[in-house]
């Protein structure tokens, strides 16, 4: 009978995790940047007033957010180069994937977290003189940030969750690291329990962080998955 | 507003003057002046590209090949992982100088990309576990068969057995395991991958005959023949230098049973 | 008589939407017709899309088949993980948190490959070999199992807040008519917590459809799939994975729409979420 435990494979490939796992990282950080711009960009845009840059923003936002999120890396890697005329790697193909996919997910976080100002403080810094970078700096933006805290840890979960979709396009991070051991020594469910624990370990810990930051007044909740 | 507006002015400004990506000539003169040569292998069919399991770097005979070739037109080789889905993107979107994985060189390919002399010609029949008694592709239909997505052996299956069901997978690796894990009852793919797979698990045996002739070249952009002729060239080279001998030998354990279509000087 | 919608204040905002929306629209225009990419001969082929709409056709019917499934099991498990979370019971309580967060925590791709892979060497060596039988998890069992468990933990959560959102009045008010506990749940609270969380819930029926995309890494052959394979036989990598990236919108729009009438039907003001 063959043992289905193979936990020895883990050890014995660990350097090869550790490899994927790294480049997990680093799409991560670099798309959790690019991905939060994106969407205090468009979603200081769908916060506006003004109609004309509402509507086009939220059209942008509820497009993106319509398709899944495996498509859209297939359809940035395979596309770039019809599209803009410049070619993307498979790890960048994914990095900007993520931002825009993402994004757009942040951007409906962002808007909420405008909208939990009370916009009595806006006139009031309006008021005393202010300009309209110094009620943003000053006034709104610190509030909006501590009350979309958690909203925004939850949001880097998710994001962290779907690096793992990488591996379509052939980026080997750490989900493809697991499949090609995989692959080799047929040990999936040590394989596969293994990825899972260390994404669990990852993701938990980040969302325990998000808790904590979730348990002061006006914070808006966003249960949102994806 | 008068900002926004000088913004967008500077943008597309900047736009006009921007050098054209694409004015590059050839791709020899690109990898030469580089000293690097991007090429696209695979990482999970072995003996032509595989990771080794101690040093984590990949190994086989196509990546043997495409470092005689780099050393041939002077340059170092850097490998990076094609999928059979990926390949030809790779190529088409300029990620990859040359693919050298274990593609077959079939007509309707030539509308994306081009291809080299062929180096290697296989076939490809299904593998099955020695259990189910599946001596013929007859015997396959209504049976679930793996394939891998991007690669012509599923479409091949389908033409000598239409009444297969294809169930296709990321990788080649993926496929094995369904058949080991008996949620298929056969794997149809190249043999040079099937041999590979028979010597080491003693469980699986061949299927019947070749029913495909697949001639493996290497792909590169289309349209760009100084780069084509340098890598025909290449191989020639490595070919009657008897080097192309020895790293078949090395990975197959015996010498080349075809001729790569060589002409002289 | 309906206000009209004044889409600009001042002209100074006309001027603005012009100038800025304007000149990103020439901006792309110059872009792809006059400027770098101007000379990227690519052949537009969309009537492929057209010739190739029986593979579509098949994919959007696995898609739903998977969508289907999955949704009845996630309501099942979300709703029960939600009145587990809100228990007394304090076992019960750590159970349905438990199972939240696991599930929560794990990209669904590892799940269903888990799920696909995992659970059947388990299957293989537990029952299979002992016992001579061949019992084989399909692809879409894998899929549907997965993404049930994933996304009811989401429901679930969901169906928490909801029950939470319900004033502690209405339980002493329910308890003080005499009402039993069970009878308080299933009369007074679950009917207002329900209708409650329609709209949250309906996103998360909308992530089914979308999360149902990673099957195609297991050999399922769902919309994502097909759109692939049509790039694969005709080269046409634009118009295939467009017309796949359009389909699912409309899976998704007439998902919105269905429970737009589902609202509408059981007499509720319609609500949208976020």
């Amino acid at each position: 009978m063959e043992s289905f435990w193979k936990w020895r494979v883990i050890p014995e490939n660990l350097p090869f995790f550790i490899g994927g796992f790294e480049l997990t990282l680093t799409i991560f950080v670099l798309a959790w940047v690019g991905c939060w711009a994106f969407a205090l960009v468009f979603g200081a845009m769908r916060h506006s007033t003004r109609p004309w840059l509402r509507y086009p923003a939220a059209a942008v936002v509820e497009v993106i957010r319509g398709t899944p999120g495996l498509m859209f890396v297939v359809w940035v890697y395979f596309l770039s180069q019809p599209l803009i005329g410049y070619a993307l790697s498979p790890f960048w193909a994914a990095v900007w994937a993520l931002v825009i996919h993402q994004g757009a997910y942040g951007a409906e976080v962002v808007r909420a977290g405008l909208s939990s100002v009370p916009p009595g403080q806006l006139a009031a810094g309006y008021s005393t003189g202010l300009g309209y970078v110094g009620v943003m700096g000053w006034i709104v933006l610190p509030q909006a940030l501590r009350n979309m805290a958690p909203a925004v840890v939850n949001r880097s979960v998710a994001l962290f969750k779907n690096t793992s979709l990488a591996f379509v396009i052939g980026v080997i991070e750490f989900f493809r690291a697991g499949t090609i051991v995989n692959g080799r020594e047929n040990a999936s469910f040590s394989v596969f329990t293994f990825l899972a624990a260390v994404y669990f370990v990852c993701c938990f810990s980040l969302s325990r962080l998000g808790h904590r930051l979730g348990q002061r007044p006006g914070v808006i909740e966003d249960t949102t998955a994806v | 507003m008068r900002r926004l507006a000088l913004a967008l002015v500077a943008l597309v400004v900047a736009l006009a003057i921007a050098p054209d990506a694409r004015a590059v000539d050839s791709l020899l003169d690109k990898v030469k002046q580089k000293g690097e040569m991007v090429v696209g292998v695979k990482y999970d069919f072995p003996p032509m590209g595989s990771i080794n399991k101690d040093t984590g770097q990949v190994e086989g005979f196509e990546v043997d090949l495409a470092n005689e070739i780099a050393k041939e037109l002077g340059v170092k080789a850097k490998f990076i992982q094609a999928l059979s889905k990926t390949r030809i993107p790779l190529i088409v979107n300029g990620n990859v100088d040359l693919i050298v994985a274990t593609m077959t060189h079939k007509r309707d390919r030539e509308q994306a990309i081009d291809f080299t002399m062929h180096y290697m010609i296989t076939g490809q029949r299904p593998v099955t576990r020695k259990e189910t008694g599946i001596t013929h592709v007859s015997q396959l239909a209504g049976k679930q068969v793996a394939s891998v997505q991007g690669g012509n052996g599923g479409p091949n299956l389908l033409k000598v057995q239409p009444k297969a069901i294809l169930v296709q997978f990321q990788e080649q690796t993926e496929a094995l395991l369904a058949l080991k894990q008996k949620k298929v009852d056969a794997v149809v793919g190249d043999d040079v991958l099937n041999q590979y797979w028979v010597k080491n698990n003693p469980d699986l045996m061949l299927v019947g005959k070749l029913y495909t002739i697949e001639p493996y070249g290497m792909g590169v952009r289309q349209n760009d023949s100084r780069w084509r002729n340098a890598i025909n060239q290449a191989l020639m080279e490595i070919w009657d230098s008897g080097r192309y001998h020895e790293i078949h030998f090395k990975w197959f354990g015996q010498k080349p049973e075809f001729e790569i279509p060589w002409y002289p000087k | 008589m309906v206000p009209q919608v004044r889409l600009f204040e001042t002209p100074g905002e006309r001027r603005a939407f012009v100038l800025v929306w304007g000149g990103l629209a020439a901006l792309l225009v110059w872009y792809f017709f006059f400027g770098p990419r101007a000379h990227y001969d690519y052949n537009w082929r969309w009537p492929v899309v057209w010739q190739y709409r029986h593979f579509l056709l098949r994919g959007i019917a696995t898609t739903l088949y998977i969508f289907a499934w999955s949704l009845a099991f996630s309501l099942v498990l979300g709703v029960f993980c939600g009145i587990g979370r809100s228990s007394t019971v304090r076992w019960v309580r750590a159970l349905s948190t438990a199972y939240v967060e696991v599930f929560r925590n794990i990209p669904l791709l590892v799940q269903m490959w888990w799920a696909y892979f995992g659970l059947q060497q388990v299957v293989n060596s537990a029952i299979n070999e002992p016992f001579g039988v061949r019992l084989l998890i399909p692809s879409t069992f894998a899929c549907i199992l997965a993404l049930s468990l994933y996304t009811g933990a989401y429901m679930g959560e969901v169906v928490r807040s909801g029950i939470r959102s319900i004033p502690r009045g209405q339980w002493e008010a329910a308890t003080s008519t005499g009402l039993s506990r069970a009878q308080t749940w299933r009369s007074v609270v679950l009917p207002q917590a329900l209708v409650i969380v329609i709209p949250p819930l309906a996103s998360e029926v909308l992530n089914i459809v979308k999360n149902s995309a990673v099957a195609m890494t297991i050999a399922i052959t769902d919309l994502m799939f097909f759109s692939q394979k049509i790039e694969e036989e005709t080269f046409a990598g634009f118009e295939a994975y467009t017309a796949g990236t359009l389909l699912f919108l409309l899976l998704t729009l007439l998902t919105v729409g269905a429970i737009y009438l589902l609202q509408r039907a059981l007499g509720l003001k319609v609500r949208t979420a976020g």
